[in-house]
């Protein structure tokens, strides 16, 4: 038996808006799909104590990420009739105002598409080795935690 | 035996470096409290232990292939 390899998520840099459009581009010969999904993170613009943040530098122990992310993908999938699932996610040093994660799922319905999408955001939050080090315009930093 | 580990996020502003290697570690046990005497500060600061990238909580025992990391906690998304 082989095992799959799991898919990489990791984009180094901001996730462009052509790069979405595209995405969604390619699915229109699939027409069994009635419904497509979208969360997008984008990095904000967090005033702490007085300072504000200019970007944020993300890192990963990208290999468990991997697999993490190859778990949640089979899970979702085994709960929600979906169509596909894409995932993206970066690293390196993404501004404020600019695009970090790019969750898509497509279904026949609506709903579970929506679900699906939401899960996978959720899961991937909390599962996936992943830290960002937020940059404050003065060249300090402090540590992101999810909430 | 040597172990290698591999420190992430500001885990690695502590311990200033990216990966570690500790000799005659048997369990993440004993790895705790040596991590500890070398580097007072982390114990400041909130961190798993994942031994070949799955996420230990009971001590687990070392052999010299296993991958261990110290993970602060995540940021993703």
């Amino acid at each position: 038996m082989t095992e799959k390899k799991p898919k990489n998520i990791f984009i180094q840099g901001p996730i462009a808006s052509s790069f979405i459009a595209d995405s969604i581009q390619k699915h229109s010969s699939k027409t069994d799909i009635g419904g497509h999904s979208i969360f997008l993170g984008q990095v904000r613009a967090d005033i702490i104590d007085g300072k504000k943040v200019s970007f944020i530098e993300y890192t990963s122990y990208e290999e468990m990420a991997l697999e993490k992310m190859h778990i949640i993908r089979e899970d979702v999938f085994a709960k929600y009739p979906l169509t596909c699932m894409h995932v993206y996610h970066s690293l390196g040093k993404i501004a404020a105002g600019e695009i970090c994660l790019f969750v898509f799922t497509s279904s026949a319905h609506r709903k579970a598409a929506i679900d699906a999408c939401e899960e996978t955001v959720e899961r991937l939050k909390a599962e996936l080795p992943i830290w960002g080090k937020e940059m404050f315009e003065d060249d300090t930093h402090q540590w992101k935690e999810n909430k | 035996m040597q172990i290698n580990i591999l420190i992430f996020g500001q885990l690695a502003e502590i311990t200033r470096s990216r990966e570690v290697i500790f000799n005659d570690i048997n369990d993440t046990e004993t790895l705790k409290n040596v991590l500890q005497e070398k580097y007072p500060a982390l114990s400041e600061l909130p961190y798993l232990i994942a031994v070949d990238k799955e996420i230990v909580s009971a001590n687990t025992i070392l052999n010299d292939k296993s991958i261990v990391a110290l993970l602060p906690p995540y940021a993703g998304g």
